[in-house]
């Protein structure tokens, strides 16, 4: 029974910290899909391509960031 | 805090008036900025202890950007950007001139709303930086 009882506190951890790195991975992704919008002076809306995106939330967060600090 | 450059530091202080109004009439707007064409930080509502040089940096490299990939697309530049990021919105709306008014909001804002704001300032900010119609430059 406590052999048993130890390997589900195992098994639970494990599990747990599948959960954990799963999570991170997906909150260290890039640039969602949506996240940036242009509209150009012709009137067309652009959606960057994944780098150009990634490019504007890497500055963006940096901008929020400092917003941030000094609200 | 009024930046003072290009409009000089009446026109600076006009600015600054412009953007303290926008704060008021949208409540969801945390810091505003205008930044000119060579990416000079003109006026802000940034609060004292801010790098300024860091912060129109930053704000020069997402106009930089969003000029960069308008011409990718067949225009010259653009009207307006919407950043969403983890802590807020970044929003960007380009001026006549080659300037962009900047704002920056909250996780939660009504960012539509906001940059109608924003596009309603726009042309008073276009007169006092001497970028708008019938301005030269």
């Amino acid at each position: 029974m406590k052999r048993i009882f130890g390997r589900l506190v195992l098994l639970g951890a494990a599990a747990g910290a599948f959960y954990a790195l799963l999570n991170y991975l997906r909150d260290s992704e890039g640039a969602k899909k949506g996240d940036v919008q242009m509209v150009l002076d012709t009137g067309a809306t652009v959606e960057p391509d994944p780098a150009e995106a990634q490019e504007f939330a890497d500055i963006a967060r940096k901008v929020l960031e400092i917003d941030g600090e000094n609200r | 805090m009024a930046e003072g450059g290009a409009a000089g530091a009446t026109g600076a202080g006009e600015l600054e008036g412009v953007l303290e109004n926008l704060r008021a009439l949208s409540g969801e707007v945390v810091t505003a900025a205008v930044l000119l064409k060579d990416g000079e930080l003109e006026a802000s509502t940034l609060p004292p202890g801010v790098d300024r040089e860091r912060y129109a940096a930053m704000l020069a490299g997402l106009a930089g950007t969003g000029r960069r990939i308008a011409r990718e697309n067949g225009g010259s530049s653009f009207s307006q950007v919407r950043i969403k990021g983890e802590g807020g919105h970044v929003l960007l709306v380009g001026l006549e001139g080659g300037g962009t008014l900047v704002a920056t909001t909250g996780p939660d804002a009504r960012v539509g709303l906001v940059l109608y704001d924003m596009r309603n300032v726009r042309k008073e900010i276009e007169k006092v930086t001497g970028s708008g119609e019938g301005a030269q430059g």
